[in-house]
């Protein structure tokens, strides 16, 4: 008898079961779901598509593909958010990232940008993040600049060219996008560069990697006070910075990013202390920004 | 059959693919090596470090494109931008050829990033055959799909893997990158005979070969990269060597990387088999130019 | 008052763009040598320099079968020793194989 060919359709039709399969959440044992979304038994429902062995089930199978798919998910939010793990601890971390991987699965071809929607997603569910919401959601946005500041685009610098002969009043410049601003409630700039420097050490130190990741999870400094400070997280020479900025130099580099002329920049730090004589100031911030060629040209 | 129209004509040797836990000892001490692998997607950024470490492997080095993504099985839409970016690196590494796996990987628009197996199906060749044409022409670049392990085996089959694989490639006219562990891998995972499978392969099409270290659990075989093939994986691919000739070949490590040494060198072990297929070769010739006269 | 003060810190402004854009052009076209590198360097500050960006450390992506899982926060026993890869390093532990 001749075997009935499949069809497009159906090519379409097997790929969307096997997909719902494998991307399914796991059980808390990080195992395959015993009961399908109809409340059919998983291990019928796989059987009618994936064919078993002399050694594994067909359910057994598709677990290995089950898992595999969570397991490397959240292995690579780990590595994007190291510090939201520590703020949370194991456990909410990763009720957190199953969570967010099933609101939000990855719709882009590189893993890059897994992470990107965490910060919107603690907006959404704040029950994940408590008590420590406020903090946590800081500590996703500052790890999210890395990633930008990491590999995310360059624009060309402006030049003497761009800028001899502009009106102040007129001249609206725009911030390099691998430049994120922050202002933080806790220095979690110090506290991550403590994070990760115990980390490298217990990780040199450790005769495995394994056993590392334990010692980590155990040795790691105590979460910051409170402090508000005002950070760019950004890159220069192609490495990672975190520099520190002052209330007035923040908001003026806030002001610029968001479009606003020079002079109106300028009004921005006025705002903090008007008394206070700010030329040289904001000469000496302008001759450093432009050094490190944070700013170019607004489209 | 070293250099082929599916890789562009090139005779690369051995190489070893691109990790970060070497550059800094390829970019300080530039050790010798035939070519790297690159994974596309690492690179597939827009500016930042991975561009800059790149840029100084290409000054230096040769560097082929292998690409975890491009998923050929799919039945979703190409993504132009993916293409766009893929073109981008495709110009500034000025790669020879380009290879992806023979698999799919997303389904209505969401990644699973993973290499899922196809189900070997004439419908799913002609969409695999399809894709891969399509991305071929958007590139300009000669493609080599590589065979994937896999765990599971769909009902809905046709036919059998190389069956498969055969009917891809000449549907779309484009080269192999055979995987030879994860022939193994997948003869054990399947039971059938990996020698079956590469007795089944077109060699013709071969452009280039990669070999890597797996594990093998209680239940089944997972392709893990963890450390350097075993020796039936090695036997294997003297075999292929034999039936190919001497090609392009790679080795992955991409779990528990040790030093660049000892991965440049589990590589180079692969010189013995390449060396013995031209003596094999060249003796064979003069045999037939003997028989000849 | 307040206009006049805000358009002469807006000069400074401008004239801390020419400098530090001069400065700029002249480290990409001297060609660097370690002394020059150090001094550019020096007038420069960017901030601390972060550890390691994590991300640096590690590829996101390769072709390798997943067995574990780093994020779960290690291993236990009986999952083939985690020699492959069947627990998760974000989860806290990885379940024992079948």
């Amino acid at each position: 008898m001749k075997l009935k060919r499949q069809t497009h359709a159906e090519l379409c039709e097997l790929q969307r079961r096997t997909g719902s399969a494998i991307m399914r959440r796991l059980n808390g044992a990080s195992r395959m779901q015993q009961t399908w979304m109809d409340g059919r038994r998983t291990a019928d429902v796989v059987a009618e598509f994936i064919k078993p062995n002399d050694r594994l089930t067909s359910f057994d199978r598709i677990e290995i593909y089950n898992r595999q798919y969570w397991f490397r998910l959240i292995d690579c939010l780990y590595d994007d958010y190291r510090g939201l793990h520590a703020v949370l601890g194991q456990a909410k971390f990763n009720r957190l990232t199953i969570e967010y991987l099933d609101r939000y699965p990855s719709r882009c071809f590189t893993l890059r940008n897994l992470g990107s929607r965490i910060g919107q997603f603690l907006d959404e569910r704040p029950d994940l993040i408590q008590p420590r919401a406020e903090l946590a959601r800081e500590m996703a946005k500052f790890e999210w600049a890395q990633v930008v500041a990491f590999d995310g685009p360059v624009e060309t610098p402006v030049t003497v060219d761009d800028l001899l002969g502009a009106n102040p009043t007129k001249l609206r410049l725009a911030l390099q996008p691998y430049i994120t601003l922050l202002e933080l409630h806790w220095p979690l700039d110090d506290w991550s560069i403590a994070l990760k420097n115990s980390a490298n050490t217990l990780r040199s130190e450790a005769s495995n990697a394994v056993e590392s990741e334990a010692k980590t999870a155990i040795e790691r400094p105590k979460l910051p006070k409170k402090k508000t400070v005002f950070v760019a997280v950004h890159r220069y020479q192609n490495m990672l910075y975190y520099k520190r900025l002052e209330p007035a130099a923040f908001a003026m580099l806030a002001a610029l990013r968001d479009g606003r002329t020079l002079e109106a920049a300028v009004g921005a730090v006025m705002e903090s202390n008007e008394d206070r004589d700010w030329s040289a100031e904001v000469q000496k911030w302008f001759a450093n920004f432009t050094s490190m060629g944070w700013f170019c040209r607004r489209k | 059959m070293p250099a082929n129209r599916f890789n562009g004509f090139t005779d690369l040797g051995i190489g070893i693919g691109l990790r970060v836990p070497h550059y800094s000892h390829i970019l300080s001490k530039k050790p010798t090596c035939d070519w790297y692998e690159i994974i596309s997607e690492n690179f597939m950024c827009d500016g930042g470090r991975p561009l800059e470490v790149l840029d100084e492997i290409l000054a230096q080095y040769k560097v082929v494109q292998h690409g975890v993504s491009m998923y050929f099985g799919s039945t979703d839409p190409i993504d132009r931008l993916q293409l766009r970016k893929l073109k981008e690196l495709v110009k500034r590494t000025k790669t020879p050829f380009l290879s992806d796996h023979l698999c799919w990987g997303s389904v209505d628009g969401t990644y699973t990033h993973d290499l899922l197996p196809v189900p070997y199906t004439f419908a799913a060749a002609k969409n695999t055959a399809e894709r891969i044409k399509f991305v071929r022409d958007t590139l300009e670049i000669p493609i080599v799909v590589e065979n994937v392990s896999s765990y599971a085996e769909f009902h809905a089959s046709e036919m059998n893997e190389w069956e498969f694989l055969s009917e891809v490639v000449e549907r779309a006219d484009c080269g192999i990158l055979l995987d030879v562990n994860n022939i193994y891998v997948s003869s054990q995972n399947h039971g059938f005979d990996p020698y079956d499978y590469l007795n089944g392969v077109p060699f013709d099409r071969v452009g280039q070969i990669h070999i890597a270290g797996h594990s093998k659990f209680e239940k089944y075989t997972l392709d893990t990269h963890d450390h350097a093939p075993i020796p039936p994986v090695w036997k294997m691919y003297a075999h292929a060597i034999e039936q190919v000739g001497s090609t392009a070949t790679l080795l992955e490590w991409d779990a528990h990387i040790p030093s660049f040494d000892e991965v440049h060198g589990t590589a180079l072990k692969a010189n013995r088999f390449l060396s013995q297929s031209v003596d094999q070769r060249k003796t064979k010739k003069r045999l037939l130019s003997t028989s000849a006269v | 008052m307040k206009s006049s003060t805000q358009f002469s810190i807006a000069a400074a402004a401008l004239s801390g763009l020419l400098m530090g854009t001069a400065a700029r052009a002249a480290t990409v076209a001297v060609p660097t040598t370690p002394a020059n590198h150090q001094s550019i360097q020096k007038s420069v500050d960017a901030g601390q320099k972060a550890a390691i960006k994590l991300a640096d450390s590690a590829d996101k992506h390769d072709c390798a079968g997943k067995n574990d899982c780093k994020g779960k926060g290690g291993c236990k026993t009986g999952d083939a020793g985690c020699k492959g890869k069947n627990s998760c390093k974000g989860k806290g532990g990885c379940a024992t194989n079948k």
